[in-house]
This record gives C-alpha cells, sequence and structure tokens, in this order.
C-alpha cells in the first residue's frame, strides 16, 4: 500500500503535464502517507499496537527497531518536512521537485527496510 | 537643452570669453578644443550632440516566451496584465521564475548583471541543460503609437557563448530590425526598468559605482565625457613643456662645455626666468664679436718684408750720399751762392766801389759779369745737396710710415702680448734720429721677429676661429630646434592656462547642474526611504553625489536616533535593500523614461515584515501609474497585499523534473487550495483512491489559511507587532490550534473548538472539520466533494470572523 502510494506520487511528479501548480502539494500529501503507512506497517512487523501512537513518538522509538541510523535520521527529517509542507504555513510557498525528490527517496528506503522486515 | 544650461551655468560663474569657448569646444571633443585654442571659435552644438534624451514612446510589457534557458526548458510563457498595476510572480527559488527576469534583461540589454562580472561555468549556465533545442527569448510590448503588438526576440548561433546573442526587433507589420535600431538603449541605460537582486546591491558595490548608476539618468554624461578633450589637450602640452624642460637641462649641459662667448650668452638667455629666446636666435644669425676679432687677428700681417727692405735700403742709401756731400764745396756752394748773390745785389744798389768786404778787391761790371757765372756754377753744386737730402727725407718718411701699430685684436683665450711688445717695438722708431745709420738695422731686424710673431697669432687665431666655428656648427642646430620647440611650449603654457580655468569651469557647471537635477530625484528617495523603513530607527537625511574623477562618491547619510551617520555603516541587510529600494525607484519612475513597466526580482530578501508592508504600500502608489512586476520567492509580499486589499495579480511559477517551467494564477492561499481540491476531484485521469488521498489535505490547508488570515489581520488590527504577531501563529502548529486562535484568541482552547463549530454554524461544518484533518493521513472514504464544498463554506465563515 505505502509503495502504491510513492508510486502515485511519483507519477504526478514525473507528470509534463496535468494538475499545474496543484501537484507538488498533491505529491507532498501522498509521500506523506505512504511514509505514515510504511511506518505504521514497521510497528504492525515488530511490535503491534505501536501504529496507534501518536507520530512524534513513533519516530521517536524509530531507532529502536531499524538499525540504521541515517536511515531513522532521514526518516525523521523527510516526515518533518512533508508535516510541514501539509499543514499551512504563512509565507511559505509550494515544495519544488528536488525537494519531493529527495522526501521520496528517503520514503522508498524506509519502505524496502520493512519489506526486509516482514520478510 | 542642456547647451543652455550650460550657457546660464557659465554666465553665473562669470566666466570669461575664452573660458566659457572652450568649455562648449570640449562638448564637441578635442579636435574642437583644438581648434578654439588656435583662435577659432567653436560651433554651437546641436542637440543631437550633446543631449541623449529623446522622447521615446511608452512601453508596456505583453508577455515573455522563454526556452532553453537558465531554468526554463520547453517553452514558457508569462503573461503580464497590460496597462498600470501590479503583478506578484511568486515561485520557490529555483522554480525558473528569476529565469523570466534575467531572460528580459538579457533580451534587452545584451547581458545581466548577475553574468556580467562572472567568470568560467557560470557563463556556461545560462543554457537549460534538459533542453537540447535552441535558447529562445521573446517579449511582446505594447508600444504607444503602434498598431498590434512589438515583438523582440534573442537567440544565439550555434555554439555561441551569451555575449553572442542576436536581438531583433518588430513593430508589428514593420519590418524587422536590430533591437538596437529601435532606440531603446540609452533609454535603458539611463532608467534601467528592470532590477535585478544583483542591481538591488549595487548599494553595496562601491560608492563611485553607485555614483556613475545614479547620475548616469541625469543626463549629464555629455559633460562628464566633455573633462576628458580637455585634459588631454592639457596633458598633451604639458608633457610637451616638461619635455621641452629637460632638453633644456641636456642643452644647458652642452653648453657648459663650450669655451666660446656665444655659449654663454646662450646659457644666460636659456637661464633667465623668462627664457631670452629672441636672444637665442640671434646667435644663429650674427658673427660673436669674440669671432670677428679672432677672424680679425687672423688676418693680422706684418709689414711686407720686401717694402721694409726696399725702405730700409734707401734710408740706407740716401743717408751715405748725404753723408758724403757734408763738408764739401757742395756743402759750402749753397751758402756761397747766398752771399754771392746778396753782393750782386748789393752792386746793384750803390754801383762799383772797392769790397766792403775785403776792401782789396774792387766791385764792379768785369766782377758782376764773372760773379753771376758763379753763382750760377755754385747752385748747380747746391742742387745736388738739395736732392740727396730731400731724399733722405723722403726715406725716413717713408720708414716712419712703416713703423705704425695697428689695433691688434684680442680675443679672450689668447696670449697677445708678445706680438704686441714686438709691434711697440717697431713702432718706437725715431723721428729724428741721432744716428739715421741704424734705422736700417731696426727696420730689417724687428721686422724679422714681428713678421714671426704675427704670423704665430695669425695662425692660432685661425686655427682657434674654426675650431670654434666647428663646434658651434654642431650644437646649433640642436639649439635653434630647441629654440623653436621652446617658443610653442611657451605659448602653450598661457593655453595650459586658459585649459585649466575651462577645466575648473566645467567642473563647477558639472556639480551645480547636477544638484540642481539630482534635487527631485533626492527627494523622491527620501520619500519612499520614508514610506519603507517602518520601524527602522534609521532615517535618511540626504544622498549626494559628491567629488568627481575617482573620488566622485555618493554620500548617504542617514540620523539614528538623532546622530548623524553613513547609512552603509549602520544599516541592516534589509535596511539596504530599502535604501537601494529607494534610490532606484525614482530612476525607474521619471517622466522621461519611456518605460510603463518595471521589473523587480526579489525585493523582500532580508526584509522583516513590517517592512514588507511599507514594500506593499510603496508597490501599490507606484503601480497606480506603472506596469510593475515584481518577482519574490514566498508569500510575505503576497500576503501583505491580501491583507491590506490592495489590488493586485498573483501568478505562481512551478518547475516539474525536466525544466517544464508552469505559470498558473494564484489566488489567496483560501480560494488557492480549495481551487487545487476541485481541481484533483475533477481531474479525470487520477484514480479515485489518490484523490480520496490528497483532497482532505488541500481542505485542512484551506482551513488553516483561513484561520491564519483571521488572526493575523485581527491582531495587527489592534496593534500588535508584526514578530508577535508571527510568533504566536508559529506556536500553533496543528489545525485545531490554529482555529483555536481564531475562534478564541487563545491557542490553548483547542478542546473546545468543535463545540464552538457546531454551535455557531452546525453539525456538518464539525464533521468535514474532522474528516479533512483526519484524511489528511488516511484518506476519506466519504463523498469528496461534499467534503471540499462543507469546508469551503467553513473557511469562508471562519474568514468572515
Amino acid at each position: 500500500m505505502s509503495h502504491d502510494l510513492l508510486d502515485r506520487a511519483r507519477e504526478l511528479i514525473t507528470a509534463r503535464e496535468g494538475l499545474s501548480g496543484v501537484w507538488p502539494r498533491a505529491a507532498a500529501f501522498l509521500t506523506r502517507q505512504a511514509l505514515e503507512e510504511a511506518l505504521a506497517d514497521l510497528w504492525r512487523f515488530t511490535h503491534p499496537g505501536m501504529e496507534g501512537a501518536s507520530w512524534s513518538t513513533q519516530l521517536a522509538c524509530l531507532h529502536e527497531v531499524l538499525s540504521d541510523p541515517p536511515l531513522v535520521s532521514d526518516v525523521r527529517s523527510a516526515w518533518a518536512s512533508l508535516s510541514r509542507a501539509c499543514h499551512y504555513h504563512h509565507y511559505e510557498l509550494d515544495p519544488t521537485y528536488a525537494e519531493l525528490e529527495r522526501w521520496m527517496g528517503q520514503t522508498e528506503r524506509l519502505i524496502t527496510a520493512t519489506r526486509g522486515m516482514a520478510g | 537643452m542642456l547647451y543652455e544650461e550650460v550657457l546660464a551655468e557659465l554666465e553665473k560663474l562669470g566666466a570669461g570669453v575664452h573660458t566659457s569657448e572652450l568649455v562648449l569646444a570640449a562638448l564637441q571633443g578635442e579636435d574642437s578644443v583644438e581648434a578654439t585654442l588656435r583662435g577659432e571659435s567653436p560651433s554651437i552644438p546641436t542637440e543631437r550632440d550633446v543631449d541623449v534624451t529623446e522622447h521615446a514612446p511608452s512601453v508596456y510589457l505583453q508577455d515573455v516566451t522563454v526556452s532553453g534557458f537558465r531554468g526554463i526548458g520547453p517553452e514558457a510563457t508569462l503573461e503580464i496584465p497590460p496597462g498600470p498595476g501590479l503583478t506578484v510572480v511568486i515561485g520557490r527559488n529555483g522554480s525558473g521564475k528569476s529565469s523570466f527576469a534575467e531572460a528580459l534583461e538579457v533580451l534587452l540589454t545584451g547581458n545581466t548583471l548577475r553574468w556580467s562580472d562572472k567568470r568560467g561555468p557560470w557563463k556556461e549556465g545560462w543554457k537549460n541543460l534538459h533542453h537540447s533545442n535552441a535558447t529562445r527569448i521573446n517579449a511582446r510590448f505594447q508600444v504607444e503609437g503602434k498598431r498590434g503588438l512589438t515583438t523582440a526576440k534573442a537567440k544565439w548561433p550555434e555554439g555561441s557563448d551569451l555575449a553572442g546573442v542576436r536581438r531583433t526587433a518588430q513593430h508589428h507589420g514593420e519590418r524587422l530590425t536590430d533591437l538596437e535600431g529601435i532606440g531603446w538603449e540609452v533609454p535603458l541605460d539611463l532608467y534601467r526598468p528592470l532590477l535585478s537582486y544583483n542591481e538591488l546591491g549595487m548599494i553595496g558595490a562601491g560608492p563611485s559605482a553607485l555614483f556613475d548608476t545614479l547620475s548616469a539618468v541625469l543626463g549629464l554624461d555629455p559633460l562628464v565625457n566633455a573633462r576628458k578633450p580637455l585634459s588631454a589637450v592639457r596633458l598633451r602640452r604639458q608633457r610637451f613643456d616638461k619635455q621641452v624642460k629637460e632638453e633644456r637641462r641636456d642643452l644647458l649641459a652642452a653648453l657648459e662645455v663650450i669655451e666660446d662667448q656665444r655659449a654663454e650668452t646662450a646659457m644666460s638667455a636659456v637661464k633667465k626666468r623668462a627664457w631670452d629666446l629672441d636672444a637665442l636666435a640671434g646667435l644663429g644669425i650674427e658673427p660673436s664679436p669674440e669671432q670677428s676679432s679672432l677672424r680679425d687677428l687672423a688676418a693680422l700681417e706684418a709689414p711686407d718684408r720686401e717694402q721694409v727692405f726696399r725702405v730700409a735700403g734707401e734710408v740706407e742709401a740716401s743717408y751715405r750720399e748725404l753723408s758724403g756731400l757734408a763738408g764739401t764745396e757742395v756743402e759750402q756752394a749753397q751758402r756761397l751762392a747766398q752771399l754771392l748773390i746778396r753782393a750782386l745785389d748789393h752792386h746793384r744798389r750803390h754801383g762799383d766801389e772797392s769790397c766792403p768786404v775785403c776792401g782789396v778787391g774792387t766791385l764792379d761790371s768785369d766782377w758782376h759779369i764773372a760773379t753771376v757765372g758763379q753763382i750760377d756754377r755754385l747752385q748747380k753744386a747746391a742742387g745736388r745737396y738739395q736732392r740727396a737730402k730731400r731724399r733722405f727725407q723722403a726715406a725716413m718718411h717713408e720708414a716712419m710710415q712703416l713703423v705704425t701699430v695697428p689695433s691688434i685684436p684680442m680675443p679672450t683665450g689668447m696670449d697677445t702680448s708678445a706680438l704686441r711688445e714686438v709691434w711697440a717695438r717697431w713702432a718706437a722708431l725715431p723721428a729724428d734720429p741721432a744716428d739715421p745709420a741704424e734705422i736700417p738695422e731696426h727696420l730689417v731686424t724687428v721686422h724679422e721677429e714681428l713678421a714671426k710673431q704675427a704670423a704665430q697669432a695669425s695662425g692660432r687665431a685661425a686655427a682657434l676661429y674654426s675650431e670654434r666655428e666647428e663646434r658651434w656648427k654642431e650644437i646649433s642646430p640642436t639649439l635653434m630646434a630647441w629654440v623653436a620647440k621652446a617658443r610653442l611650449a611657451v605659448d602653450s603654457r598661457d593655453q595650459v592656462k586658459r585649459v585649466k580655468d575651462a577645466e575648473d569651469a566645467l567642473k563647477q557647471v558639472t556639480e551645480s547642474l547636477r544638484n540642481a537635477r539630482w534635487e527631485p530625484v533626492e527627494a523622491e528617495a527620501l520619500r519612499l526611504w520614508r514610506r519603507l523603513r517602518m520601524q527602522s530607527n534609521v532615517d535618511l537625511r540626504s544622498v549626494e553625489l559628491t567629488g568627481s574623477g575617482t573620488r566622485r562618491r555618493v554620500e548617504l547619510t542617514v540620523d539614528v536616533d538623532g546622530a548623524e551617520a553613513s547609512a552603509l555603516a549602520v544599516a541592516s541587510q534589509g535596511e539596504l535593500s530599502c535604501l537601494a529600494l529607494s534610490l532606484f525607484f525614482p530612476r525607474a519612475m521619471l517622466d522621461d523614461s519611456p518605460f510603463r513597466f518595471l521589473v523587480i526580482d526579489d525585493p523582500v530578501q532580508a526584509m522583516d515584515p513590517a517592512r514588507v508592508d511599507g514594500l506593499a504600500r510603496v508597490f501599490a502608489a507606484i503601480a497606480r501609474n506603472r506596469q510593475l512586476v515584481v518577482f519574490t520567492h514566498d508569500d510575505r509580499l503576497p500576503e501583505s497585499l491580501r491583507r491590506m486589499r490592495i489590488e493586485h495579480t498573483c501568478k505562481k511559477v512551478t518547475r516539474r523534473r525536466g525544466s517544464i517551467v508552469e505559470v498558473s494564477d494564484s489566488h489567496d492561499p483560501v480560494t488557492q487550495y480549495f481551487r487545487d481540491a476541485w481541481a484533483v476531484n475533477q481531474d479525470r485521469h487520477l484514480q479515485h483512491q489518490i484523490a480520496k488521498r490528497v483532497i482532505p489535505g488541500f481542505c485542512r490547508e484551506g482551513l488553516e489559511a483561513a484561520c491564519v488570515e483571521v488572526v493575523r489581520r485581527r491582531r495587527l488590527g489592534r496593534g500588535e507587532s508584526h514578530t508577535e504577531v508571527e510568533q504566536a501563529l508559529e506556536a500553533a502548529k496543528r489545525l485545531t490550534q490554529k482555529a483555536a486562535l481564531a475562534l478564541f484568541d487563545d491557542v490553548s482552547k483547542g478542546g473546545d473548538v468543535s463545540h464552538r463549530i457546531r454551535l455557531k454554524w452546525g453539525g456538518n461544518f464539525n464533521d468535514a472539520f474532522w474528516d479533512a484533518s483526519a484524511g489528511t493521513h488516511r484518506g476519506y472514504g466519504g463523498s469528496l466533494q461534499q467534503l471540499i464544498s462543507d469546508c469551503q463554506a467553513l473557511a469562508a465563515r471562519l474568514r468572515s470572523l
């Protein structure tokens, strides 16, 4: 599911046309959801019930289940950035293609790690 | 126009006619200055010669279309609403927004400030990497008095660099020309309707660069440029004078070693404070007295040897003859004849008688006859003696003639004492010598010595004469050439003084005209600064263009809490940006500028929100009679414009992968998010599965934006500072917190939000509120259309709080 969402987000940012001006935020919404889904899956496989906790709690405990410190830090940063992009912040404009691509890459790595655990 | 102002200023200065003529000639260039110095009157310059401003028809921007340039790959167009008004183009850094601004700059000016001082890779970066086709920039303009649009195009030949741009222009239905052909170059340079971020940074580019930029607009370049011909003409003369002075030193050194009266004369003439050039010139023509005396001495000869010998011989011979006759009958004969002549006389008177002398004989007729015969014999003998005496006397006379002393020249550098001594001895012949027999001896021996001395002296004099003449001939051409140059140099000193006077006058004229023309620009800059500075404690007092040449600078005097200071020292980055805008706006706003559009790239960088409000007001004022296009990288300026209800058009620039740049209309965020939500809902290519996950997000942001808007308006309205308001908003991260601020003005009352919405507007709005919030994370399973319209209605109610 999370991978599917990420693919849809990718389609949005790689499209050459359509949803003009709308696609950056739409892709941000999808990527954030993909990340959150992957996170929830991770808990389901390892510590069922944790997926119901608040996002900040889930992220705070992430290093307990993921033995890849750079990935943990990337996931936290991607979530924070996506979260910011998905809330209205006065004065801030839509995320750029490059930012979205970076967050997607970080999300992708979380998904792969999650799948590895689901084995 | 300028010409007349210059004349009036010169008159005010009380400049003399020579000075005024030179200043006017300087406006026409070096040749004119030279001609004026030669005494010709300068022709009166025409307006074309001295004035660069022509009234060009006004120009508005219609659109810019760019492909393959900087951040823009495939063709993208930015349209600007026609006529005066404010257009804000927002886009993240890297969105391609600034590429439009830069493209316009390259198209109009052939270069950009951003790159003009960059090298290497920067110069390469002007082409878009994602676009294999050629780079093109087109812009269309509405030009006053032209039907249809005027198109300007920039393209690059295969393989050329940025500078190789070919720019053309074409009025609708007219022939294609070079862009230079439509007369925009000069006004573009003067009024610069494109303010790039770098240009706004100009204020830090150094006082002289700023001076040039600001003063160019005053149209005084002809005056500034007129300094060059004057100084060139003056320097040429001063260099020549210097050269002549150096040559004078060499000349003196050469003269120093010459032993010649002329050299001395020349030196004293050259050493005088005012060179006596006439005296020097004279040295070339007339022989010097010294050379004359040498020449005379060389020509001096001893008396002719043959003559001397002849005279000596004659003296000797005549003296011998005379001596031979002395004491003889011949000598007595004369005396006896005298006695007998008197005795005959006595006989004739007294007749015959006895001799009264001897008393023995008788004086009678026989005696008388016999005596007459004797007298005759006696007198013949006496004649011989007389002749000998006369011959001797003649010989002596000749000798005396020979022994005269001629005037002997005494040239310096020659000892003539021996000659003089001999000659004096030669002359010491007594007129009545005791022993005339010594005379021939004297003549012959002294003459021999005299001849020797005279020949020696003459020879030496001749040698000296020609040696000096030789050396003089060597130096004389150099001297004469120098004299000719020196005359020019002396004349040119006077001209240098005249040119200096003209330079002074020109400087004063330039300064007073600059001040006169600068005054309104400065007043406008100060006015703008007062509107822009907002809460800044830095008050701009004056902007002065001072100094000239390498000392030219812009003096920005500010007042910080009552103390005077230099702006560059005390202003913050944001204040400097405002200062730059204050300085550059008046220039672009001058009535003489044909450009009714004005493009500003990112003026709000480093500005705090309060100052952005000031900027927004200034923009609003400018947009009343200018087509103002402002590029900006965040929402601060649009927010300020919206909040203050300043009419404007907003365009959003986004960039997709592959440098696909799109320009869309941008609205206030509330409207924008719901438009986006509707756009997703209506996109037929998008799966419902995706739409249900994306739409709640847009709805939530729409609601948040509505809350933020109402909070900001309310709090700023009651006098809270921007910083306080921003802090309060920043603390409200979630939708419920923002709603609590909007509804209760209290961020902690998030728990009461649901109740208040249900009570105030109805349960369906409360449902929509939570569906949007939760759906952002998990998607929304209900009717998306219902969700959007409910949220949109809720947002409208929130906004009206």
